[in-house]
């Protein structure tokens, strides 16, 4: 179970940095490109401890 | 051409050599020192992988030593960049100065040991271990030296180290893992030994990424620019993550549960890991292309139009060698 949660955050992670790229393209904001990032990093540790 | 000069070219070429040397040496080194503690056909299996790998790295290195020739000629002529956001052309070049001797260390002591390896296969074998460990240091410190500010522990120098190094563990060892899928796609016995060491590479390949990732936030507000080139690398990581939560996740779990009832994988599956395969290497390539090529004149459309003409194409060569395969397995079965 915790490995299917773990993988699922990873790739919503990967879903969150294709909007964070549309985001800073269009808006010239980075907020959810960092935000995206942060989130890739605890994600990948739950990816390499569950997975 | 289309904003690109001749010596980013060569210096893409070096990195990608670079970084697959780096990674087949990691991995060469790992499956040997796995094969010390193992036994029977897992220890075969092992060895033969690490000895298989020894392809890839040369031809790795040969790229690598070519291209560095190629900018040790054309350097001179084109050190007149100025450029702030990305290693200025001043900046490579003081990189490839500094680096210089161990660079014609590095190629001489290379080529004399792969020579060597004709007359006395014996002797490299039992030395094989000792060689992919100093080939992945020097390696190491040589893909992290791309680029040098003059200041040892700068942010900007210390971002470069990361962002170097991260190719070993990102694109390499991609491209060292689909080497050893190709390698083994047929062969039953090697794949149960190996595959199983595809969900720790894979997490090695994301932590690479990890790493470049926290290290852009040393250099974030001078070295991120609003550009096609750069929403085209961040949708590509995007569609890199993605897709590697799905290979690293069900595709592999299908594989090593075929492989536990001895059966290789097959089908669709096998199709559905060839477009996965395809689109995972084509990005890799795609990240670090771009990386290269800081002055690019292609739009974003035209960027991702010859994204998807690469995947294209290798799905494509996957489907031949797919059925080419199941041509050859259904010979074998014959009896």
């Amino acid at each position: 179970m915790g490995n299917h949660i773990s993988e699922l955050l990873f790739a919503l992670a990967g879903a969150l940095f294709l909007a964070s790229a549309f985001v800073v393209y269009q808006a010239q904001d980075f907020t959810l490109w960092h935000f995206a990032k942060l989130f890739y990093v605890v994600a990948l540790l739950l990816f390499v401890k569950y997975s | 051409m289309f904003g690109m000069e001749l010596y980013e070219l060569f210096n893409f070429t070096r990195q990608a050599g670079l970084a697959l040397a780096g990674a087949t040496s990691l991995w060469a080194l790992v499956f040997l020192w796995r094969a010390r503690k193992s036994e029977g056909e897992k220890k075969k299996a092992l060895e033969w992988a690490a000895n298989r790998l020894l392809l890839a790295f040369s031809v790795a290195f040969g790229a690598a030593a070519f291209s560095w020739f190629v900018l040790w000629n054309i350097w001179p002529v084109l050190a007149h960049e100025g450029i702030t956001l990305f290693p200025s052309g001043t900046e490579y070049r003081s990189a490839f100065l500094l680096t210089a001797p161990l660079y014609v260390g590095w190629i001489l002591f290379t080529l004399g040991v792969l020579v060597c390896r004709k007359f006395r296969k014996e002797v490299f074998a039992r030395f094989l271990l000792w060689f992919y460990g100093a080939q992945f240091l020097v390696v190491s410190v040589l893909i992290s030296l791309y680029a040098w500010t003059g200041s040892a522990l700068g942010g900007e120098q210390l971002f470069y180290y990361f962002h170097g190094f991260h190719s070993i563990f990102t694109l390499g060892t991609v491209l060292t893992l689909d080497f050893l899928f190709l390698s083994t796609r047929t062969a039953l016995s090697l794949q149960r030994h190996l595959f199983p060491f595809f969900p720790a590479i894979s997490k090695i390949i994301f932590i690479g990424f990890g790493l470049d990732f926290l290290s852009v936030f040393l250099v974030f507000d001078t070295a991120v620019e609003f550009s096609a080139r750069f929403f085209m690398a961040q949708t590509v990581v995007g569609i890199l993550i993605i897709n590697g939560a799905f290979m690293a996740g069900p595709l592999t779990r299908k594989v090593l549960n075929g492989l536990a009832e001895g059966r290789l994988l097959a089908g669709t599956w096998r199709y559905i890991a060839g477009v996965a395969g395809a689109v995972s290497i084509t990005s890799w390539m795609t990240i670090t292309f771009i990386d290269f090529f800081p002055r690019t004149a292609f739009s974003y459309t035209q960027l991702m139009g010859a994204y998807a003409s690469v995947i294209l194409f290798g799905i494509v060569a996957n489907f031949f060698i797919a059925r080419l395969d199941e041509r050859h397995l259904a010979s074998m079965a014959k009896p």
